[in-house]
């Protein structure tokens, strides 16, 4: 109902009838409108094999594409990192709107000496702070999944996680709180002892599963970061200002935080590397993909021609 | 079908279009599992008036002047920040996002993408370089008709659209 309201809003602010359409419908809407000749440009955001889909389907008429699509990025948090900050950004890049986050931090790299002070803060705080209940409510800071299909979806992969030897140390279930029945709820999860072949750690999953992995060396966390086909965000956290600035420069992603997460201001420009996606969004980046460029050559003087 | 649910249709050319052929979806709260109301599907009439409308939308906004556009933008961000509670409530039964959430970021962030994108219409420029007798000179103009992104079960539409709504609406 959000794309309409914003519609009727435009309306009174007096865009012109017609700037802002809403078309709502599934598969063949989608269609329609990455095949219409009409049409010159398509900006999607979603899942990488669905992006696939839609680039394919407007090279029919080859269409102009942006696209934002999913990740697996990484938060790689040094043993010099400020412990509060970087469990902050640990939680909000796996729980804030129950994980349904395209640049999630979902696999999250501490440094071994740092581990057992982290993995003992994080359990905490996510024992006692996280409020999960009837999304109306001002106090519920943690809601619901967007459908039973997700729902199961995420599960499935929390029991790959189980038969695959990752330890479960938090959540793991779905659920009902107690102001709220009936409705799509999976407890925040999360996941240590993980190994980089676990399908948790290789596959975006879309909901409030973290896999937590140790490392030792700089070099080895860096390659092992950049060992997925996407690239759409990553994070860095250190206060070491040399170690930031180089560990982050080599990692493949194009959303990228040094001891932050999540922020995107529209100042910023955005999009991801390899499978991520296609095209920038925000900043003046914009502005390139958003128009196209016409040269006009004036001839001031005659024309050079051998005829 | 039921009498009772709400429908919201297409919205078309400044106004709600009816389809033709009566077809919906349901839209269930994710907190409740309850259907709380349905979407008419845009189907073959609503699609042609959909293109038919943003032929003569575009002739009419490119028209305008960059600084029209924005102030007809940064018109739409008082709206949507007078109107945040409303839009939040709206987003949370959607998506199931605590209201929280919804009322400190949702709306505020996708207004100040719009007011943003309403001070950079102005900026758009183009360069000019001599060649010595002749020269060239470049224009920025919009592609034609701008698809706007198609959501797949998105946490927050409503902040995307407005991501992606203000870029195209320079």
């Amino acid at each position: 109902m959000g794309a309409v309201k914003l519609a009727e809003i435009f309306t009174e602010a007096g865009v012109p009838a017609g700037v802002f359409n809403v078309v709502q419908g599934a598969a063949e809407v989608g269609q329609w409108l990455t095949h219409h000749p009409e049409i010159a440009k398509v900006s999607f955001t979603g899942e990488v094999a669905t992006g696939k889909k839609v680039m394919a389907a407007a090279s029919s008429t080859l269409k102009d594409v942006t696209m934002e699509l999913g990740g697996k990025s990484p938060l790689i948090i040094f043993d010099d990192a400020d412990l509060e900050n970087a469990i902050s950004a640990a939680m909000v890049g796996n729980f804030y709107t129950q994980g349904e986050i395209c640049t999630n931090g979902t696999r999250v790299f501490v440094h071994e000496d740092l581990y057992p002070r982290f993995i003992e803060r994080l359990l905490e705080r996510t024992r006692n702070n996280i409020k999960p209940g009837d999304p109306m409510n001002p106090d519920t800071n943690f809601g619901a999944l967007i459908s039973a299909k997700h729902r199961d979806l995420v599960l499935d992969y929390i029991a790959k996680g189980l038969s695959e030897g990752a330890t479960l140390s938090h959540g793991g279930r779905a659920f009902e709180p107690e102001d709220c029945k009936g409705g799509y709820f999976v407890e925040p999860t999360i996941f240590n002892d993980c190994t980089d072949d676990m399908t948790i750690v290789k596959e975006e999953i879309f909901g409030p599963v973290m896999s937590v992995l140790t490392f030792r060396d700089e070099d080895e966390v860096i390659a092992r970061a950049n060992n997925t086909d996407t690239g759409l965000a990553a994070g860095v956290f250190t206060n070491d200002i040399r170690r930031a600035h180089r560990v982050i420069h080599q990692i493949q992603a194009g959303i990228c935080w040094i001891n932050s997460y999540g922020a995107s201001p529209a100042e910023m420009p955005v999009g991801g590397y390899k499978l991520s996606g296609i095209g920038r969004e925000n900043g003046r980046e914009t502005i390139a993909h958003y128009t196209q460029i016409k040269s006009v050559y004036v001839g001031m003087e005659d024309l050079d021609a051998p005829f | 079908m039921s009498a009772s649910l709400p429908v919201v249709q297409n919205f078309v050319h400044g106004r709600f279009l009816a389809n033709s052929t009566g077809e919906t979806f349901p839209v269930v709260n994710p907190a409740t599992g309850q259907v709380i109301y349905e979407v008419e599907v845009a189907d073959e009439s609503v699609q042609q008036a959909a293109i038919e409308s943003a032929r003569a939308g575009f002739a009419e906004w490119s028209a305008m002047t960059a600084i029209q556009r924005s102030r007809i933008l940064l018109r739409a961000v008082a709206l949507l920040r007078e109107r945040n509670d409303e839009l939040a409530a709206a987003e949370v039964r959607d998506t199931g996002k605590p209201w929280q959430e919804a009322e400190a970021v949702d709306v505020v962030t996708g207004a100040d993408a719009v007011e943003f994108f309403a001070g950079l219409a102005p900026s758009i420029e183009g360069n000019q370089q001599d060649l010595g007798g002749d020269f060239y000179y470049t224009r920025r103009e919009p592609p034609g008709h701008l698809r706007r992104h198609w959501r797949l079960e998105l946490p927050d539409p409503d902040r995307l659209l407005e991501i992606r709504a203000g870029p195209g609406l320079r």
